[in-house]
């Protein structure tokens, strides 16, 4: 080994340590022989790529290529932590088969959607987008284009499309891939709190007496935040952790109380606890009189499907989020019929059990902290759930104070930031507006300098419909971006696949890498990644974290945002408005939808000068202004003095991100308590200002059962979701070797005794049925997941199993996000 | 083939034994001191071909007087002949 | 210079496999297509610690950890992995960062924080990965001759 390698380790170690205790080494003291040059790594901050915790990294770059990441010792979210996931950050943006030129589907030299892909240039890739974009406005108008986005968009990127979109081709039909993610949790805020996001912090961990997982699966999925509880659970002693969930899985290794329970008799289990806090008197009245209000939802409100479908027919008030206010008598009659015999015949949990936990929440004396993810919000009644558990800690005023919260865990990195916050959705615009309104409209058309009813005001198509136009030949032009819908979405054989191959179609994905999502595509873009752009992501507990372009994308990638802003300047502004509406403000004639979108006068504001010459910003130096301020502080002027309020962007670069709202220079940890939140008014103690009479919703909703549950020939309960090895679909981290030889394949995780019944052994060959369609992959009876008779598990990260061709469509009514947890299906041996 | 393991360490010391500290620290074969600073915490690291010898040197340092604690903060190894002598 | 000769190969390797059905390199064939899975391969027992990529890169594990449990009563791994225990197994001993805790503060025991090992550590499997990963380690960097201007 030279002496430089061995040095470079020495002052490695030393500078860890001076940097842990905050010393600075003096150059010379080391006495190392170095070549400084050759030594030095430049040390950069960034969030993590991965999921909603949003950890806060170091990254080091060298030559143009990242060596090294390490989690951020300062940051108050990981401490220095990171999960194995974000232990090889440094690894993703390396895969072979890196996209780096446009591909499009030709024969003979034209576009073909039956030919094969060849690279062509950006040029080319708008010129078609271009062509076809234009055809499906002359042909069907606005409602014939399509947008599905991110919730790992950065928050630019998300607000540049919203642009596009709504005021540029003036089509509501923008949504997220954070519909099928996070939708219900919106809602169940929505409904109950009049505005969106948790009102806890991540603080809560280091304060809880009591955790409650409600079928999440926190050790895999929000894995640093399972450290924090590990932390406080094996530090003090009285601290209990309880696990609710369809399956045996790793978060249940940390449980004083693990629970089992039939597939949606959450919302049971959930009324159960808010009848023994009000049976054993546990109710905290003075908090429920001045800060509650009561009300009844409608039910039997259907499950999303087509109109057409059985069940939607069946239903009596299909897609209703409609209620009336009723008062404390007559939600404690309502909840009365959740006896502790009668859900647990339900939900198959022990009445002692359920007791125990409901004790949790009724014991004033215990702060309890509930989480749930994707097992409250891929449910076909997830806004239910959601305003369920608001219910037990509303009745026992256990909110918005250190260690009481009910904490909506986010999926993805910036579900929040993005889709959310700056309303990415086919029914938002940012901060919460929403487009159906038309004060609101008229608030974006003023910040973004529009004429009057540029905005439309119909909703547009929502993912699952999205899937359902594309097929129906009534959405034409397709953009996805930073998504892998054809592996993520549900039921790809009858609806998936058919829409991207309709022949009316002209699908276009943005990808770093070549995915099934592309795979099915007619035009590929290449993508920039992570940290190959500047961006900004916001996380699960509000905290937004920005971070600078540090090493430049490969061959002809582009970020996202490039890809928005480079396709607008493809349109004058006469072929997309009215003569009509242009009338209403004649300076905008003769300019293209990029003058008119970015070039406004606050988007271009911020001059290169402001961009230190040493980054990289090529977004930046393409437009010839600092594009990212431009579009934050645009962005940021819908929210501040409304709730929203975010820090001045040059700010976020110093930080390890703020929690907003951030008002006077100051972030705020607990919402709605007069003290910690500066909008909560004085003398209110509690104020849910997002209700105009600033009380929050307690909603008395029943159990209703799923919409396909296990029958005689389909026999088995499907349930759906990740692993800790990878996010998602696998595009990045099957890339990463070690993580793909940690977990190379899904198999179909199952009871030893349903295989044994169907003459199965671990390993076997075989074939998962649905009545949607079939998949082929192999048995695990002793996996991490432990299912329940009756019950199998299949992730979905594995291109070559594509779980979902077995998922039914079924979404919540209100929130329309599907329930990938339950489906019936059957297996056979191959 | 032998290994090389570096690790890092922050040494506290009475503020007022400090300079003693860093000299006896130095005295160390493994040892190598980096920087320090007013309130008594100095940085060292030790380097040896196995894993004893880090824990040894570890406690070689720990038993210098008027050390009052150690806090071990990086290690890392790599199998490889180490070729060049120490200088 | 390394970067234009990774980019030269990537586009290289891009225009001739890119064509046909086959665009997704981690799925073989036709979305319509069901592909027929490998045996699920065994996990690799060689007990050779495997280089890692950069230095605070968690190491892999390299033995079979099937039955080892981790919870509130129990964590297998510290049997062998242990300050106190190293000496008997031989196993390697748990980096000494995992003694700080959240606020900095370096503890006699492992931190709870650090707890759940597989949460950073993982097995591999027999298997070859479908898609190369062209990463670069830093002392590859490193060692090349220094370009002086």
């Amino acid at each position: 080994m030279s002496l430089s390698r061995r040095a470079f380790m020495k002052a490695t170690a030393a500078a860890s340590a001076a940097s842990a205790v905050g010393i600075v080494l003096p150059a010379s003291a080391s006495n190392l022989i170095t070549a400084k040059d050759q030594t030095a790594l430049k040390w950069d901050k960034a969030p993590c790529r991965f999921c909603g915790t949003g950890c806060s990294i170091n990254v080091a770059t060298k030559d143009g290529k990242v060596v090294a990441t390490h989690g951020d010792m300062k940051s108050p979210v990981n401490k220095g932590l990171n999960c194995v996931k974000g232990y090889f950050l440094s690894k993703i943006m390396y895969g072979k088969d890196r996209l780096t030129s446009p591909l499009l589907r030709m024969k003979n030299g034209k576009f073909d959607k039956n030919g094969e892909f060849a690279p062509i240039s950006w040029d080319a890739a708008f010129d078609i987008m271009a062509e076809k974009a234009k055809k499906t406005l002359k042909e069907k108008g606005p409602t014939g284009i399509g947008m599905f986005g991110s919730g790992q968009w950065t928050v630019m990127e998300g607000y540049a499309a919203v642009k596009l979109m709504k005021a540029g081709f003036r089509s509501n039909n923008i949504d997220p891939n954070a519909r099928h993610c996070m939708a219900s949790a919106v809602g169940g805020f929505m409904r109950t709190f009049g505005i969106d996001e948790p009102m806890g912090c991540y603080d809560d961990f280091e304060h809880a007496d009591a955790f409650v997982l409600w079928g999440s699966n926190m050790a895999e999925m929000h894995p640093i935040l399972w450290t924090r509880i590990t932390d406080r659970r094996l530090s003090a002693k009285h601290v209990k952790v309880n696990v609710l969930s369809t399956y045996t899985h790793r978060s249940f290794d940390l449980a004083d109380s693990g629970m089992i329970f039939t597939p949606q008799t959450d919302l049971a289990i959930l009324n159960f606890i808010a009848n023994y806090i009000i049976e054993n008197g546990h109710v905290n009245k003075e908090f429920v009189t001045k800060h509650t209000n009561f009300r009844l939802g409608e039910t039997d409100i259907g499950y999303g499907l087509r109109d057409e479908h059985e069940l939607q027919k069946k239903a009596a008030n299909p897609n209703s989020g409609k209620s009336t206010p009723i008062d404390f008598e007559e939600y404690a009659k309502f909840v009365s019929t959740y006896t502790a015999e009668s859900v647990s015949k339900l939900s198959g949990v022990s009445v002692k059990k359920l007791i125990n936990l409901a004790k949790t929440y009724a014991d004033p004396k215990i702060k309890v902290m509930s989480l749930w993810t994707m097992g409250f919000n891929q449910h076909t009644r997830g806004v239910w759930a959601n305003n369920l558990v608001y219910n037990i800690h509303l009745l026992t005023g256990k909110i918005s104070t250190p260690g009481n919260s009910p904490f909506s865990l986010t999926g993805q990195p910036s579900a929040c930031g993005t889709a959310r916050e700056v309303g990415t959705f086919s029914h938002r615009l940012p901060a919460d507006l929403l487009v159906k309104k038309k004060k609101h409209r008229d608030i974006a058309e003023k910040i973004w300098k529009l004429p009057e009813g540029t905005i439309p005001g119909k909703p547009g198509f929502h993912a699952v419909e999205q899937s359902r136009k594309l097929k129906d030949g009534d959405l034409n032009f397709y953009w996805s971006q930073c998504n892998n819908n054809m592996q993520a979405g549900p039921n790809i054989n009858e609806e998936g696949l058919p829409g991207y191959r309709n022949p009316d179609n002209f699908i276009v994905v943005s990808d770093p890498y070549p995915t099934v999502s592309a795979q099915a595509a007619d035009l590929i873009l290449p993508t920039a990644m992570w940290v190959e752009k500047e961006g900004a992501y916001g996380n699960a507990e509000r905290r937004t974290q920005t971070w600078y372009q540090q090493v430049e994308a490969p061959g002809l990638a582009k970020s996202d945002l490039w890809q928005v802003v480079e396709f607008s300047k493809r349109f004058k502004i006469e072929e997309v408005w009215t003569p009509e509406l242009l009338e209403k403000m004649p300076e905008h004639k003769g300019k293209t939808m990029y003058q008119v979108l970015f070039e406004n006068g606050n988007v271009n504001k911020y001059s290169l000068d402001e961009v230190p010459a040493e980054r990289l910003n090529h977004d930046a130096r393409a437009v010839g202004f600092y594009l990212q301020k431009g579009l934050f502080e645009e962005y940021a002027a819908f929210g501040r003095g409304h709730g929203h309020d975010l820090a001045p962007y040059d700010r976020y670069h110093k930080e390890r991100g703020l929690r907003w709202p951030v008002v006077d220079g100051k972030e705020t940890k607990w919402r709605f308590k007069e003290g910690s939140d500066p909008y909560a008014k004085k003398g209110s103690d509690f104020d849910f200002y997002g209700k105009k009479d600033g009380k929050a919703v307690i909603f008395a909703l029943p159990y209703e059962p799923p919409a396909e549950s296990p029958d005689e020939e389909y026999n088995l309960w499907l349930c759906t979701g990740r692993v800790i090895e990878h996010w998602h679909t696998g595009t990045m981290t099957q890339r990463v070797p070690e993580l793909f030889k940690a977990m190379p394949d899904a198999l179909v995780y199952m009871h030893p005794d349903d295989a044994k019944s169907r003459n199965l052994r671990r390993g076997d060959e075989v074939k998962v049925i649905s009545r949607r369609g079939e998949m082929i992959t192999r048995v695990e009876t002793r996996g991490r997941n432990k299912t329940p008779i009756g019950l199998v598990f299949i992730p979905f990260f594995d291109a070559s199993r594509l779980v979902n061709k077995l998922t039914l469509d079924a979404t919540d009514p209100l929130s329309k996000q599907t329930d990938f947890k339950k489906c019936a299906i059957k297996i056979e041996k191959v | 083939m032998s290994e090389y393991h570096v690790a890092s360490f922050v040494a506290y010391a009475y503020p007022d034994v400090q300079a003693q500290v860093i000299a006896q620290f130095k005295a160390i074969e493994s040892c190598d001191v980096h920087g320090e600073d007013t309130g008594g915490r100095i940085i060292v690291t030790l380097e040896s071909e196995t894993q004893h010898g880090i824990v040894d040197g570890f406690e070689q340092i720990r038993s210098v007087s008027g050390v009052l604690n150690v806090s071990p903060v990086y290690h890392e190894y790599c199998e490889e002949a180490i070729e060049s002598p120490r200088s | 210079m390394m970067k234009n000769l990774i980019i030269a190969v990537v586009l290289a390797t891009l225009s001739f496999g890119v064509y046909a059905d086959t665009v997704s390199e981690l799925r073989k064939g036709e979305i319509k297509q069901n592909i027929k899975p490998q045996r699920i391969p065994n996990v690799l027992n060689t007990d050779q610690k495997v280089q890692r990529n950069y230095p605070m890169q968690p190491p892999i594990i390299p033995h079979k950890i099937r039955g080892y449990e981790i919870n509130t009563k129990v964590n297998k791994c510290m049997s062998c992995h242990s300050r106190t225990r190293v000496s008997e197994s031989q196993a390697t001993m748990i980096s000494v960062t995992h003694y700080m805790n959240r606020d900095g503060n370096f503890l006699a025991e492992v931190s709870p924080r650090r707890y759940f090992c597989n949460q950073c550590h993982v097995t591999q499997l027999d298997t070859k990965p479908p898609v190369e990963n062209m990463f670069i380690d830093m002392h590859k960097l490193i060692s090349k001759p220094l370009v002086k201007e």
